[in-house]
């Protein structure tokens, strides 16, 4: 779902917003639900349990953008991110990796930060990152997103702990 | 008459108050560094060297008697790719080794970029007519012995399933890229069994050279994973010194696991703490000089024969990092080590018995950086490297016998004599800890008292001051500004105490090690105290942040460059390895399980409380610190409607490589500050 074509919520679900800077053919991100008690964080000797299906999000054709998915809400770990370009097939999993999760609050736009891809790459070496980038984002966001803002609040949807924008946005 | 009251103007105002105002401005005073590499030929008459030019390299070469120097390759008409020269090594007297490097981009689209890496050999037969030979070795390897005595040869090894050393001979070798036929062999066929020296099973990463460069042993990989230290049988022939070795234990001094190798390996319950691995051959018959790469920093230097199983720890640095072991030539034996001690390079003589002899303290150790890096093979001719404080580093080729010496290349050429400041080496002693600040002041007998720019280094853990050149220092200073340096704790290059106290301290103490030196600084008479501000990148732009917002009253204005400003941000930041992860926590803190403690001391959170104009610049690739960081501060500071300016540089990455950037950062950081010390 792009800006342009934006699916209404149902109840219980917000959306997952990326921006998305990606460079491969066909790239995908799949990412599944993890056991936790309504919390948008985990707690140091919290384990990662996933439970349920298992999204993908395919990414072809996408390069450069916001891209918005209506998701459950609740707490997120990316788990594998496939990124094959021409005979190059290249996977990498994240399962427990504190810095590829992320939060979905209901009824908001949860920002999960810049994913990118990075078109240099070796047969055994890929640049890849999700990056936190609220703040850098906000004002393009606010402008690409503005009528959807308007009713359905931005917030951070890291996958961690931060506090920024709700410091930032609390009068 | 015009054209003289012009010239006469001019010097008035050139001289007027001691400076040569030309290099005030950032567009001269940053440049890049010229000449960056320079070695003496073996019989003193040349030095060849590696200069900077605008757009590429150049190998030069400098006639020591005359000065007289022509270029031997110009790597901008040799390739059109990218390319670097380094590790220049005199083979014989006619001809030089150079470590050739150029970047190949892949497919298109892919870019899938290799760095292609080869051995040129710069013949140069006779200077005066010109004729200049440019070969190169095509096949994979590394130099690794000169044969000085034997001209037109030398020593080439060459790793894999099994490693050997060849014995090259530089006629045999083609034109670098010349299209060989079918006639011709690569490297003219020389990787044969016939020109082996030494022969290995396994990948070596290191062969040890004994009396008249002959290899005596070397350390490999083994196909499990294992590092051996191997002897090399010697087995005579009368045209070529033919070594060989094989894989056995019967000639494996001493093996480390792979287990051990990466400190897996448990005594008693706890993981194995040291790893003494052999750096040089020593003295004696199957002996090394080894170092304890487990050591946080390698301080201590011992000496084994893995043949009996001696092992003598012969020197221990308290707190200083080896950086380099002093040998005699030709008997490796071991007389100092050069180390790292109050944030310069130090030789360390030992005595008789081992022992260091006069370890100098701080403030008698010479300011001057003075190197002897290489000498004729008579020993008259000395090449030496030269910088001090406000002399950026020189080569200079001394006589021995006359004691006349004489510059032959700089690294800032425009800089030379054109620096006027002095340096004020001191420290404070907070909880019995020594802070080593360093203080720098233009000489200006016109002005009473200076501006201050406090300026805190970046890392912050591991990283320090020097007495020696700093750029950027010289600039404030040429600028009219003093500038202060403190190594707060976490500094490296001081004492293990100074260096241990700055864990987890980042907020803390590290900032106030900083403020008291400025506090105690501001008293002295040479700086008015009405007139600080602080500027520091990274580690010292979050610094600045900070000190700015917690002494409003000492800190007029704050130049935030690359600068922290969430540290649970920076601490969460993607893609770090286990190892540094676990670095992170012990040495900053940890943010799922000390997030507010963090959080109360990340500038963000306390924009609310600045009183004083903060200038913040950062670059949009910045890999390191985050570009979001910069913009975390801008929106807190629009919220609280706080005083600020604001510079992105939208190809800069955490180290501002691009002169261009450099000149227009500093050109900003100076304007700003001037404007807020009026």
């Amino acid at each position: 779902m792009t800006p342009e074509n934006i699916e209404p919520l149902k109840s219980r679900h917000g959306y997952l917003l990326i921006k998305l800077q990606l460079s491969g053919a066909a790239p995908s991100i799949e990412y599944s639900k993890i056991r936790s008690l309504n919390q948008s964080f985990l707690t140091k000797n919290q384990q990662v349990k996933t439970y349920g299906n298992k999204f993908i999000l395919e990414l072809k054709n996408k390069s450069y953008g916001y891209y918005l998915q209506v998701l459950p809400a609740g707490l997120y770990q990316i788990t594998r991110l496939n990124v094959p370009y021409f005979d190059f097939p290249f996977r990498l999993n994240t399962n427990h990796q504190r810095d590829w999760r992320f939060n979905i609050e209901a009824g908001k736009i949860n920002y999960a930060g810049k994913l990118v891809i990075e078109k240099e790459r070796t047969t055994k070496q890929i640049s890849v990152r999700l990056l936190n980038r609220i703040a850098t984002d906000k004002a393009e966001i606010e402008l690409t997103l503005k009528d959807l803002i308007e009713n359905t609040p931005l917030i951070s949807g890291s996958g961690v702990r931060d506090d920024f924008y709700e410091i930032l946005t609390n009068n | 008459m015009k054209t003289i009251k012009f010239f006469f103007l001019l010097s008035l105002f050139f001289s007027s108050n001691g400076f040569t105002i030309s290099v005030k401005e950032a567009s001269i005073f940053f440049q890049r560094p010229v000449m960056i590499s320079a070695k003496l030929s073996p019989d003193g008459k040349y030095v060849a060297a590696i200069k900077n030019n605008n757009v590429s390299q150049n190998l030069v070469l400098i006639n020591t008697h005359s000065g007289e120097k022509k270029i031997l390759l110009n790597l901008s008409e040799f390739t059109q790719l990218d390319s670097s020269l380094r590790a220049i090594v005199w083979l014989d007297n006619n001809s030089i080794a150079a470590q050739f490097s150029e970047i190949k981009k892949g497919v298109d689209g892919l870019t899938n970029t290799q760095n292609s890496s080869y051995l040129l050999i710069i013949k140069t037969p006779d200077f005066s007519k010109q004729k200049i030979e440019i070969l190169s070795v095509r096949t994979t390897g590394w130099l690794v012995a000169a044969l000085r005595d034997q001209p037109d040869v030398f020593l080439y090894a060459k790793s894999g399933v099994n490693s050997k050393i060849y014995k090259l001979n530089i006629n045999q070798l083609s034109k670098h890229k010349q299209k060989i036929n079918k006639l011709q062999k690569i490297d003219g066929g020389q990787f044969k069994k016939s020109n082996e020296v030494a022969s290995i099973n396994g990948y070596a990463i290191k062969w040890f050279f004994g009396a008249g460069e002959r290899p005596t042993s070397a350390l490999k990989y083994r196909q499990n994973g294992n590092l051996a230290l191997v002897t090399l049988n010697k087995k005579e022939n009368h045209k070529i010194p033919h070594i060989k070795t094989i894989d056995n234990k019967s000639n494996a001094l001493q093996i480390w696991s792979s287990d051990i190798l990466q400190g897996n390996t448990k005594i008693n319950g706890n993981k194995k703490s040291s790893l003494i691995i052999p750096v040089a051959l020593a003295d004696e018959k199957n002996t090394f000089y080894c170092l304890d790469f487990f050591e946080e920093e390698e301080r201590s230097v011992y000496k084994i024969n893995y043949e009996t199983g001696a092992k003598n720890l012969i020197f221990e640095a308290d707190s200083f990092k080896i950086i380099d072991l002093i040998l005699t030539d030709p008997e490796n034996k071991l007389i100092g080590v050069q180390v790292l001690k109050d944030g310069g390079l130090h030789n360390i003589y030992l005595d008789g018995n081992g022992h260091k002899k006069n370890l100098p303290s701080v403030k008698k150790t010479e300011p001057n950086l003075k190197l002897l890096i290489g000498q004729s093979k008579d020993k008259e001719t000395q090449l030496y490297y030269v910088e001090s404080h406000s002399q950026p580093g020189q080569y200079l080729i001394k006589n021995s016998r006359t004691s006349k010496q004489k510059v032959i290349g700089s690294l800032y050429p425009h800089l030379d004599k054109n620096l006027n400041s002095y340096l004020i080496e001191d420290s404070i002693v907070l909880n019995d800890i020594e802070i080593p600040y360093l203080l720098t002041l233009p000489k200006n007998k016109a002005v009473t008292s200076f501006p201050l720019i406090v300026m805190p280094h970046g890392g912050p853990i591991g990283i320090f001051d020097h007495r020696y050149f700093d750029l950027l220092t010289q600039y404030l200073a040429t600028n009219g500004y003093a500038v202060l340096r403190v190594n707060f704790r976490g500094s490296s290059g001081q004492t293990k105490a100074l260096k241990e106290a700055g864990k987890k301290q980042w907020g803390n103490k590290m900032l106030s090690d900083i403020h008291l030196a400025t506090l105690k600084v501001s008293t002295l008479k040479e700086i008015d105290q009405r007139k600080i501000c602080i500027f520091g990148i990274s580690y010292g732009g979050y610094a600045a942040a900070m000190l700015t917002i917690l002494h409003p009253k000492t800190y007029r204005c704050a130049v935030d460059v690359a600068g922290v400003s969430d540290l649970n941000l920076y601490l969460n930041a993607p893609n770090r390895s286990h190892l540094q992860e676990k670095w992170i926590l012990e040495q900053i803190g940890d943010p799922v399980t000390e997030y507010d403690a963090l959080k109360i001391i990340s500038p963000a959170y306390l924009t609310n409380k600045l009183e004083r104009p903060i200038l913040i610049m950062h670059g949009t690739k910045d890999e390191v610190v985050d570009i979001e960081h910069a913009y975390r501060m801008k929106l807190m500071l629009e919220k609280h409607k706080k005083t600020f300016e604001w510079q992105i540089f939208s190809e800069e990455k955490h180290g501002f490589t691009k002169i261009e950037s450099t000149v227009k950062l500093f050109s900003k950081a100076i304007k700003f500050i001037d404007d807020k010390l009026k």
